[in-house]
């Protein structure tokens, strides 16, 4: 798809009065067309004229629309003094073997409310209005026209816009455009709009599906749960029977032993007495080992109460012996006191003369006296009868005997309750008390676990039936629901897979272009400076940002001219990778470069393009004897521009001939 | 009295009757047994001349035996000619102990002994 200039012709535009018509070389082998002009012959004039006719402003491609004032400005004079009121650009070309005529107009001067219109046929069909810049812009869109149409100042400035991030920004986009990224981007968008459409048709067909495959999960789950619930059931069922049989089995053991229960708090009773028992006769043993202890001389009281009593019969006689001589001798001191004359012992009264039987009664008694003989000593036999009392013991025996039948009452008891212990044992026989109050504790247990067992079959049984009624109803629903297309789902998944791919692909593109661009532009680069030894290589960043290193990798400064030289070295990149081929027109290009660098440009620079390039100079840049000279041999159309009548209203353009 | 003994004992069989009474729980200790032998000894009119000790063996201290002179008392009160109690309470001590083993043995209770020797 390469653009190829043929005409222009210029009515009335700024200094070119009347019709003006200029023919582009043609590509090939004199692709060149070169229009000298002194300083404002009108060369920016043609140049604007160009960008006038392709995008309906001159500043700048992407510029705004010119006011009504400044379409006037552009107006040539002499014509609207004239009278004339239109000015127009008619630029005719072909592009994909078709012929286009573009007419650019403005009109209304004379209203001062000028207005501008276009007009586009291709192969002389008329195109709307609405789409001529769609049109244009498929062919030159106003982001590259900067690579294809620029003047010397734009190249002076291409450098820093590449140092400014969003000067960067937007050449990066013109880039990307002249790289035909963003068709790629639109081939990208447009899979991605058709893996949405597949995706919503996948999507609505998968929605059947998704149903279809989510119910069949849920029946599928449901299905599951239902088995282990079964399952639940089963194993609930078969504990709760064997709970059942354990529990009777105990049961019948524990009413079995019922009667053994009394037994067993009855053995508790009957043990506690008998250990009280074994007490009282432990200390009734110690008692009797008291007894004997203080009265252990009492099995002799036979014999010492005999000693007993025959010594108290002995005192008993002393007694009366020693009253007796005692009455005696108060007899004989009495009648003594008598014959003496004396007082009575005991009442103290005189006593009467003696008579004659007082001294035989004296005689009497101290003969009675005499023969009675000495007192007895009774303090011997008192002494000897306390003696005896420590050894008379007359209750230890009968205590003894007392105790010992209570003792053996005792063990009596003792005994009887031990048969009646050993009777409940036999009884009792393996039942243990704790081992029945165990048992009991088990059937109590049993019966737990027994409602436990049924509120668990009764839960899980509703849960089954719930289960089942839910299995019921999706398998109705699945009865009910449509089988599934994989047709769109499968389309999506490749649109899908293409759009990833494509946008992968469009990143490897840029990224290979750029690497592509930046060895071309090295080269390039190389070919125009006069000193291509003092460089090492341009690098151009994933931003398109720009760094110019020497030969050791270190970033190098380099002069005005330098930079334009890199500016055209990139563009030149540019052009031989673009997608789009066209033309390249250049106003004042070669202004700040020497005579060397200048010819550089032109040698090769200029045929490297590969298409047509159009070049407005003037003397200065370059002479018509030089261009013949250095580029005579791809000079297609040469053109000076004149002031005939040396009005500068009123430029010509003529024809100065064609090389060989 | 002067030349009564001081320590006396018992002979082998005898001594072993007492450990076996003691053992049996029928006496708190040795002393009470003892002397408990010699009182049984004198309720049945047994005199030590009669009495032969065969292996005598000590046991007692007479001073720790018969503090309270009760043993002596009751020796004399069924012997007032015996001028030496502690020589005839060995003897005595002696028979008593190795009759009322005998007659335990055969089934008598000491109650009934008793009983019997004071009626």
């Amino acid at each position: 798809m390469s653009l190829e200039l043929i005409s222009l012709t210029l009515r009335n535009f700024g200094p070119y009065y009347g019709e003006s018509h200029l023919e582009f070389a043609a590509p090939g082998e004199h692709p060149l067309t070169l229009v000298y002009g002194e300083n404002t012959l009108g060369k920016t004039q043609m140049f604007n004229a160009l960008r006038w006719s392709l995008y309906g402003t001159w500043n700048g491609a992407r510029g705004a629309q010119p006011t009504a004032t400044e379409l006037e400005n552009r107006f040539n004079r002499r014509a609207h003094r004239e009278g004339e009121d239109e000015m127009s650009v008619t630029l005719r070309f072909s592009a994909n073997g078709k012929n286009y005529d573009l007419h650019r107009s403005a009109s209304g001067f004379a209203t001062g409310a000028a207005r501008q219109a276009a007009d586009l046929r291709i192969d002389s069909d008329a195109i709307a209005a609405n789409r001529i810049p769609a049109e244009i812009g498929n062919l030159l869109h106003p982001q590259i026209a900067d690579f294809f149409l620029f003047d010397g100042e734009l190249l002076e400035r291409f450098f820093e816009r590449l140092r400014t991030t969003d000067q960067r920004r937007e050449i990066r986009n013109s880039i990307d455009r002249v790289l035909g990224v963003p068709a790629l981007q639109r081939a990208y968008d447009d899979i991605a709009e058709m893996t949405t459409t597949a995706g919503l048709a996948a999507a609505k067909s998968m929605k059947a599906g998704n149903e279809r495959t989510r119910v069949q999960a849920e029946y599928k789950r449901l299905s599951s749960n239902s088995i282990s619930i079964q399952k639940d059931l089963t194993g609930l069922h078969a504990s709760l029977g064997r709970v059942k049989l354990d529990l009777a089995t105990k049961s019948e053991e524990l009413r079995s032993v019922d009667a053994l229960k009394e037994d067993a708090k009855q053995l508790e009773h009957l043990e506690a007495r008998l250990a009280d028992l074994k007490k009282d006769d432990e200390a009734g043993k110690i008692a009797l080992q008291g007894l004997l202890t203080d009265g252990w001389f009492s099995v002799a009281l036979k014999g010492v109460s005999a000693a007993l009593t025959r010594t108290k019969t002995e005192l008993e006689d002393a007694q009366a012996q020693r009253e007796v001589h005692d009455a005696l001798q108060l007899k004989v001191r009495t009648l003594e006191a008598r014959i003496h004359g004396g007082s009575c012992e005991a009442c103290g009264q005189v006593l009467p003369p003696p008579d004659a039987t007082v001294y035989a009664d004296l005689e009497t008694t101290r003969s009675e006296l005499a023969a009675l003989g000495n007192a007895v000593d009774m303090l011997s036999i008192i002494e000897r009868e306390r003696q005896l009392q420590k050894v008379f013991d007359d209750r230890t025996v009968k205590l003894y005997r007392e105790r010992v039948n209570s003792l053996h009452r005792a063990r009596l008891g003792r005994t009887e309750t031990q048969r009646e212990i050993d009777d409940i044992n036999v009884r009792l026989a393996e039942h243990s008390a704790p081992a029945i109050r165990s048992l009991a504790a088990v059937v109590e247990s049993l019966k737990q676990q027994l409602e436990d067992h049924g509120n668990k079959i009764e839960l899980r049984s509703l849960d089954f039936q719930g289960v089942q009624a839910d299995l019921a109803k999706l398998a109705t629903k699945l009865g009910r629901l449509p089988s599934v297309d994989p047709k769109p789902a499968a389309l999506s998944a490749f649109y899908g897979y293409l759009a990833d791919a494509f946008d992968n692909s469009i990143q490897e593109y840029r990224n290979s272009v750029r690497e592509a661009v930046q060895a071309d532009v090295t080269d390039q680069f190389k070919r125009l400076i006069r000193d291509p030894q003092a460089y090492g290589e341009v690098k151009i960043g994933a931003d398109f940002d720009m760094q110019l290193l020497d030969p050791h990798g270190r970033e190098r400064q380099t002069s005005e001219g330098g930079r334009q030289l890199l500016a055209l070295a990139f563009i030149g990149a540019l052009k031989r990778v673009a997608v789009r081929g066209g033309p390249v027109i250049l106003d004042s290009p070669l202004g700040r470069l020497d005579k060397e660098h200048r010819s550089n440009v032109l040698r090769t620079w200029i045929p490297q393009l590969g298409s047509q390039a159009s070049l407005f100079v003037q003397s200065g840049e370059l002479t018509e004897q030089e261009a013949a000279s250095i580029v005579g041999d791809i000079v297609g159309a040469e053109y000076r521009l004149v002031r005939p009548d040396r009005d500068p209203e009123n430029v010509v353009i003529e024809r100065i001939g064609r090389a060989s | 009295m002067s030349d009564d003994k001081v320590q006396i004992g018992l002979g082998q069989d005898a001594d072993n009757a007492l450990k076996a009474l003691v053992d049996q729980g029928i006496f708190p200790n040795e002393g009470v047994g003892y002397k408990f032998g010699v009182a049984y000894a004198l309720s049945l009119g047994t005199t030590p001349e009669e009495v032969e000790i065969i292996g005598n063996k000590t046991k007692f201290a007479v001073a720790g035996l018969d503090p309270d002179g009760r043993l002596s008392i009751l020796i004399t009160t069924f012997l007032p000619d015996s001028d030496r109690p502690y020589w005839a309470a060995e003897k005595l001590a002696d028979w008593g102990l190795r009759d009322l083993a005998r007659r335990l043995a055969a089934h008598e209770d000491l109650a009934e002994i008793m009983e019997q020797a004071v009626l």
